[in-house]
């Protein structure tokens, strides 16, 4: 009996043992699958590629803070990015790498559309932390909260909003020199006072304005025509070759177009793909986890890559609006063939210089500052848009495999694409030269 | 109180009962009609590779057994086609295979009677979607008829017609008149690529795409397409196929409606040697047409004797359709289309009212049938038997493909990966999922003003369904047109008539009997006089949508008793009177019969114009830059920028001659130009305008400033684009001696975005004062602007004195233009002001103050206005003011209880204030804008309503809030017809909206003038805006109106206007030349008009 007795009072103890709540521990698979979830979103959202290197760079800029607060290997970014105040301190004691995720997911969700897909991924996150650690989880997500509260009162002043009202680009169609709505559906310019809104770390837009493209002529051997020619000869010839040419595989990989419009019979739709932005942060993913980076090195390789890629596209965007060169394909309808169709859908901006460029340019740089510049990798980012793996031995050698592929697509001229990584591993190196990230 | 309880339950029972409908459905039960266009996707052929796949099939109606009885004849795209006989009392009998017709390829499309060897036999034309399968075009041809059953045998190759094509219908028509029939086949193109490329792909060649026309040249059919100038390119989306002598010269012409990006074609026949196609050489003779036309209709709708054209597009009326379905591009990538070689187009349907003079004024908002959903088959015919012609439309489509959620999220979700892979039959489930959207087929009957009312509910049990093809046709003889109804995956629809049970309507029944080589006299044409009132019919079978009719005439009397007469021309011009016919027959009209002269010889066109175009004599080219205001703000609903050129003239070097000052646009000078003794004239002064060439000129004026008595010219400038500086300042040129200078300081204290400048001696001091008014501030749209009141101190100083003399009229709208009259009779002036957002305001001058009136009348009068013109036109001792607006002929439309509202607000908190303008549609009040346009500016929205169903369901005050619609600043228009206010005395008007003319586009100009010498002012309207947002299409259909005073205190439209103000017409001058009265005006962006008033 006695024994029973103890028994009883063995199980109880044990039994209440159970019910102490186990400490949440956030790997870094839970940002990487956070990020992931936020990329599908905007790609139903239909975010085009500036608007959506915003998107990646506010919510990791908040959890990467909540990180340099509590992690002594990082510094925070007050006074190294424009505007940006300290996060206010969490008034009892945290799980930060929790909260910096509330935070991402949170400030994530006010920036895509579509909130509700990112509710239903973020509740089943929090009833199961919620069952396991209810005030860890409680706390974690006040602090969380505040945070990212915090960083949208930073990110409001951005002049975002102003720029929705700004008015249209206007098409100059006297001159032949300067974009046009491009075929199949003839969007408006898009973005085109993207340059208004507030870089993070470059000074201002025009910090990296590239040297101006070839002067416009339609005169056969003038370096303008010459490039046109080129677009013109190597489209024709990997055509020739078929889906199966490298080149044709190359530009395919690296099309990331958000919005393709495509006709058959009399459907029309839109295919969906991720943007140039999101293609680097997958790369940045692929890289976190071959190198085994935990929360808060992973956190601090998104912010600083999402950093680049940003600028990148405020940079490319100012000079793309400035120069407002004409798209091959409006050339090559007019003057070559009108039957002609590029291999990529051109995209609806000015052309130079290649925003695909500018911005692998930057990532490549800012990846590379991290990972060093010999960082071999299998790139997966697309297959879960039916396009293989590639392989390649160093960020530098995908960026460059970036650039070029807008040329093969048949979307850009050399210079856009030659001049335009120039222009963003020149923005990428800036970026990371006066970020002070880490601890020395 | 028994007699009462009986008559209540008499009304009771009355109203249990269903109201009878005008037409019966008969069931296929008793008519034994069971065919259906039964259509599945194939892995061969489906949605994704055949873009017309859900297209329809056509039917057509003709006696094939010469029994007296019309048979039908049903197209299946996919399966066996049938021909059912008609044994009477509306039963029929499939008797497809004993009589041989057994087509049933896969893809049929468009089917024409013709009896193509004159043997008296009805044949039959099928067009099929052949170059897929290399199959070919069959012409069944009627081998005899035994007991009762023709039989058929296709002929095709025999007549050189066995073509293999993507052909969607053919129409048989002599169009040189050689007394024979020739053919033109209507092709569509497959090329799958909504890209529009440039216009003058259409003068390529597509051997499957492009239409052709054949020459019969003795039975053999030969290809003349090229040589009479026909489009024959890819881009030919070719839907809808009509033929009409539309300009009257005795010449069929030929109407094609394309799909999509191309221009519908108007062939205007040229005496049969080739044709011209006017919608690609000239944009203003049709303005817009239909942006995807399908089928298309040409008939008399207002007994004119002059053929209309009606052509159907997708417009959804419902307005969540509306809102989830794909529109227009916006303005600066429309303009972009534009240049690339197309005419305007918009999603409508699009009636074009033949003006006889080669125009036609597109006027299907203002007739009110504007949009009826996905249609297919016009069918324009006097169902009622009234006199008038009535309308049936059918709708309906299998799957959406425009609908913007199923192109934007639903497609992508489910065909990405997979269409890449290549389609399986299990994917057709996704098939399914695009939008279904069947609709009820429409009937609209005729109100005899141009206008048409919907009577489907009254008219027929509705049904939504998927119908195509319809004919119309008398099938149990009694005197009105039954219809018969082609439908997808649904049994056929016979609809019988029950007009002749109605009392008091009449009928006659027309056959013929043609020359050898065109028995049924296809291209006859026939015009009963009822009571002085023509009814006009042209005998083609090619009618509604893929289909054909009988070569055959029904005309609806109404409730006389006699046709007075009946003139037929038949094709070769010669022609046959007959008086005093009854109705209730039918009869057959003989060709031997006819008198052996041509009819168009005899009596030639009415020309009694009191205007006419002249060549102008001068080369100045008014050149307005394309305009900005949309890319500044995509949501407005018109731009302010295009308000010139107002000219001005005077005899300026007082030598007997009118000469002219033209205003000229942003950075073109303006000219003074001076009149030789032979009517030409001068450019004088060059340099000095040239010096603010960069002012648009907005409005002008020759007035003695300084009292020296030679005419000075005062200038204001506008094109809200400039918000300060010289551009904008007024310029007051002195005149010495025949020779102007710029006064360095008049005005110069005021910098004004001008409407308007008008002289007058408001204080009776004997020199001329100045009004400036303005209608827009260039910094936003709808903002109030400042008005000006100057004072003239006799010597040429104009002194600002608004806030002293007219404080309410400085802040009072955005006034457009002034009148100044003695309204009151007390001496002075006053002050009429029109504008947009503001009601017609009269401001009383004492002789000190200028008096801003409350006049109840005019209180709810807000309006679009643009002009004023005030006149005793009644000849009652008062002023009466006639007001020209934006019209009745958009969207819009705008009621005091159901206003058109700006709301001007900082919706999204971003600190700038965005505009954004409503209107009511069926009792909802709406944006106009486009969600991509409304969320380009506010994201907001989209967080809100990501789908664009769900943005079409939210209504205003979700999508805005209600405080921030609350708070916001409003404006209001209550009024869109332009409209005449007669003076009731005592400041009290009565509004009337001016006809028809006056309202199917804006008013921006009128001129008073007698123009029938009847001592009577008439009134001269031009109007026409094509600044303005495309989801409202564009203002184009005016071309100049003369309307008469009735004497009564009205107006009526003069008839017989042969003359032509084409495009954006802003200003009438009066201006003698060579000594006879001319009128000069002024187009934005185009070379000035010139009319000569006839004697």
């Amino acid at each position: 009996m006695k024994y029973i007795k103890i028994l009883v009072v063995t199980i109880c103890v044990l039994l209440s043992a159970c019910k102490q709540a186990e400490p949440l521990v956030i790997e870094a698979d839970e940002l990487h699958h956070s990020i992931d979830h936020v990329i599908k979103v905007m790609i139903h959202d239909i975010f085009s590629p500036p608007v959506a290197s915003r998107i990646f760079a506010y919510p990791n800029i908040a959890a990467y803070e909540i990180v340099a607060l509590n992690n002594s290997k990082y510094t925070s970014l007050v006074g190294q990015l424009k505007g940006l105040t300290p996060i206010p301190a969490s008034e009892t004691p945290v799980n930060y790498q929790l909260a910096a995720l509330i935070s991402h997911i949170e400030l994530s969700k006010q920036l895509v559309f579509s909130e509700e897909k990112i509710e239903i991924y973020r509740d089943s996150l929090y009833i199961s932390w919620k069952k396991k650690n209810r005030n860890e989880f409680l706390n974690a997500e006040t602090y969380g909260l505040q945070v990212a509260d915090h960083i949208s009162q930073w990110m409001d002043g951005d002049n975002y909003k102003q720029t929705r009202t700004m008015s249209k680009f206007h098409v100059i169609s006297e001159d032949e020199g300067r974009w046009q709505p491009t075929p199949p559906s003839y969007m408006d310019g898009l973005e085109p006072h993207w340059n208004k809104i507030r870089p993070f770390v470059i000074d201002s837009a025009a910090q990296f304005k590239p040297t101006p493209p070839p002067a416009f002529s339609m005169e056969e051997g003038s370096d303008f025509y010459k490039e046109l020619q080129e677009v013109y000869d190597i489209s024709n010839r990997i055509t020739a070759e078929g889906d199966a040419s490298e080149e044709v595989q190359v530009a395919q990989f690296w099309d990331c177009n958000p919005y393709v419009s495509v006709t058959r019979g009399h459907l029309m739709f839109a295919t969906k793909k991720i943007t140039p932005g999101a293609h680097w942060i997958g790369i940045t993913k692929i890289a976190c986890k071959k190198s085994e980076s935990n929360f808060d090195d992973s956190v601090f390789t998104y912010a600083k890559t999402s950093l680049a890629i940003a600028d990148a596209f405020i940079s490319c965007w100012d000079e793309k609006y400035r120069s407002n060169l004409v798209r091959p394909e409006t050339l090559i309808n007019t003057y070559f063939n009108d039957n002609w169709k590029p291999i990529l859908q051109t995209p609806p901006f000015p052309e130079y210089s290649s925003g695909h460029s500018v911005v692998s340019g930057a990532a490549s740089i800012a990846l590379n500052s991290i990972f060093g510049n010999e960082f071999s990798f299998d790139d997966t980012s697309e297959l879960a848009y039916g396009l293989p793996m590639r392989h390649f031995e160093s960020f530098d050698a995908a960026a460059d495999e970036a650039a070029i592929s807008r040329m093969y697509g048949g979307i850009h001229y050399r210079s856009a694409v030659e001049i335009g990584i120039q222009q963003g591993r020149s923005l990428g190196d800036y970026v990371v030269a006066n970020l002070n990230m880490k601890s020395k | 109180m028994l007699r009462l309880i009986c008559l209540l339950i008499i009304i009771l029972a009355a109203s249990c009962q269903q109201d009878p409908k005008l037409f019966n459905k008969i069931s296929s039960e008793a008519s034994n009609i069971t065919f259906q266009n039964t259509i599945s996707n194939t892995s061969q052929l489906n949605i994704l590779n055949y873009l017309y796949f859900y297209n329809g099939a056509g039917v057509a109606a003709g006696d094939f057994n010469n029994d007296g009885l019309a048979d039908l004849y049903f197209v299946a795209n996919q399966n066996q086609d049938k021909l059912y006989l008609n044994k009477g009392n509306l039963e029929f009998e499939d008797v497809s295979k004993r009589a041989n017709l057994l087509n049933e390829n896969n893809w049929t499309t468009g089917v024409t009677t013709v009896d193509i060897n004159n043997d008296g036999l009805l044949d039959l034309y099928i067009c099929l979607v052949g170059a897929y399968s290399e199959s070919k075009n069959l012409l069944y041809v009627n081998k005899g008829i035994e007991n009762g059953i023709p039989t058929f045998e296709n002929e095709s190759a025999k007549y050189g017609l066995d073509i293999s094509s993507y052909a969607t219908q053919a129409v048989f028509f002599d169009f040189d008149l050689d007394g024979d029939l020739d053919m033109f086949l209507l092709n569509h193109s497959v090329h799958p690529n909504r890209t529009y490329g440039k216009g003058s792909a259409r003068k390529t060649y597509s051997k499957e795409s492009g239409d052709i026309l054949f020459e019969n040249r003795e039975g053999i059919f030969v290809d003349v397409s090229k040589e009479k100038g026909i489009f024959q390119g890819k881009t030919g989306y070719g839907l809808g196929l009509s033929v009409s002598d539309i300009n009257n010269d005795g010449y069929p012409d030929i109407y094609i409606g394309n799909d999509f990006f191309e221009n519908d074609y108007l062939y205007l026949n040229q005496k049969g040697q080739t044709f011209k196609e006017i919608i690609s050489t000239n944009s203003t003779a049709l303005g817009h047409t239909s942006h995807y036309s399908m089928g298309n209709a040409i008939a008399d709708i207002n007994n004119d004797s002059r053929p209309d054209i009606l052509s159907l597009d997708m417009l959804p009326e419902d307005l969540e359709t509306y809102k989830v379905s794909g529109m227009e591009f916006s303005y600066p990538v429309y303009e972009q289309y534009l240049k690339n070689g197309y005419s305007p187009q918009y999603m409508q349907n699009t009636l074009h009212i033949n003006n006889g003079n080669e125009t036609f004024s597109e006027s299907a908002y203002l007739s009110g049938i504007s949009g009826t959903e996905w249609s297919w088959s016009p069918l324009i015919a006097d169902f009622n038997n009234n006199g008038a012609k009535d309308l049936y439309i059918t709708n309906g489509i299998l799957g959406a493909t425009n609908n913007m959620d199923f192109i934007n999220f639903i497609s992508n979700e489910k065909i990405q990966n997979k269409i890449e892979n290549g389609l399986k039959e299990t994917d057709f489930q996704l098939f399914k999922d695009i939008p279904e959207r069947k609709a009820s087929n429409y009937f609209y009957v005729n109100n005899r003003d141009n206008t048409f009312s919907n009577v489907t509910n009254s008219w027929s049990s509705t049904k939504a369904s998927l119908s195509n093809g319809a004919v119309y046709a008398d099938l149990d003889n009694d005197g009105d047109l039954d219809i018969v109804v082609n439908n997808i995956n649904e049994t056929a629809y016979l609809l019988e008539n029950t007009s002749n049970t109605i009392p008091s309507t009449n009928y006659l029944k027309v056959g013929f009997n043609g020359s050898k080589l065109n028995r049924d006299a296809i291209g006859a044409k026939l015009i009963a006089y009822i009571h002085s009132e023509p009814l006009f019919f042209e005998n083609y079978t090619t009618r509604g949508y893929l289909s054909a009719v009988a070569p055959k005439l029904n005309i609806g009397v109404g409730a006389s008793k006699k046709i007075d007469s009946l003139v037929v021309i038949w094709p070769n011009g010669f022609y046959e009177k007959q008086f005093n016919l009854n109705v209730n027959q039918e009869i057959t009209l003989q060709y031997s019969e006819a008198i052996q002269q041509n009819y168009y010889n005899n009596f030639p066109p009415r020309q009694e114009s009191y205007l006419s175009n002249v060549p102008s004599p001068i080369s100045f080219k008014h050149k307005d830059p394309y305009t900005l205001d949309f890319n500044k703000n995509p949501l407005i609903p018109y731009a302010s920028s295009n308000w010139g050129p107002k000219n001005a003239v005077i005899d300026f070097d007082n030598d007997g001659l009118d000469d002219v000052f033209l205003s000229g646009g942003k950075s073109q000078a303006s000219a003074l130009l001076i009149q030789n003794k032979d009517g030409t004239f001068r450019n004088t002064q060059k340099d000095l305008f040239k010096q603010t060439a960069l002012n648009e000129d907005t409005s002008s004026l020759f007035f003695d400033a300084n009292l020296d008595k030679n005419p000075d010219l005062l200038v204001v400038s506008g094109g809200n684009e400039f918000k300060k500086g010289r551009p904008i300042s007024p310029r007051l040129y002195l005149n010495t001696n025949g020779i102007l200078t710029l006064h360095e300081t008049a005005f110069n204290e005021i910098e004004t975005n001008a409407s308007s400048v008008k002289a007058v001696d408001f204080d009776n001091d004997g020199d001329l004062d100045v009004s400036i008014t303005s209608n827009s501030d260039p910094s936003a749209f709808g903002k109030t602007p400042e008005q000006f009141l100057f004072l003239n101190d006799g010597d040429g100083t104009f002194k600002n004195i608004t806030s002293e003399y007219a404080k309410a009229f400085q802040f009072i709208g955005n006034v457009t233009d002034v009148a100044w009259v003695d309204l009151d009779s007390n001496g002075y002036k006053d002050l009429i002001a029109v504008g947009h957002w503001m009601p017609v305001s009269i401001f009383l001058n004492s002789g000190t103050a200028l008096e801003l009136q409350n006049t109840d009348t005019l209180k709810h009068t807000n309006g679009w206005w643009n002009t004023v013109q005030v006149n005793d036109f009644d000849k009652d001792g008062d002023f009466d003011i006639v007001v020209g607006n934006w019209g009745l002929n958009t969207r819009l439309q705008a009621t005091p209880d159901e206003p058109i509202q700006l709301y001007t607000n900082d919706f999204d908190n971003n600190g700038k204030e965005e505009s954004i303008v409503t209107h009511f549609y069926n009792g909802v009040e709406t944006t106009f804008s486009t969600k991509e346009e409304l969320t380009k500016q506010i994201p907001l929205i989209n967080k809100k309503y990501l789908s664009f169903e769900a943005f079409a369901k939210a209504d205003l005050n979700q999508i805005f809030s209600p405080q921030k619609l609350e708070n916001a600043k409003k404006k209001e228009c209550f009024e869109l017809a332009s409209s005449y206010l007669e003076n009731i005395g005592g400041l009290r008007f009565k509004k009337m909206s001016l006809p028809f003319s006056s309202q199917i586009s804006s008013v921006n100009t009128i001129h008073v003038d007698d123009f029938n010498k009847d001592g009577f002012l008439d009134l001269l309207l031009a109007g026409n805006n094509y600044e303005i947002s495309t989801q409202l299409g564009r203002l184009d259909a005016s071309h100049g109106s003369v309307l008469l005073n009735d004497r009564l205190g009205f107006f009526k439209m003069a008839k017989n206007q042969n003359f032509d103000i084409a495009g954006p017409a802003r200003s009438i001058n009066k201006i003698k030349m060579n000594n006879k009265v001319h009128y000069i005006i002024g187009i934005n962006n185009k070379a000035p008009i010139f009319l000569i008033q006839n004697e």
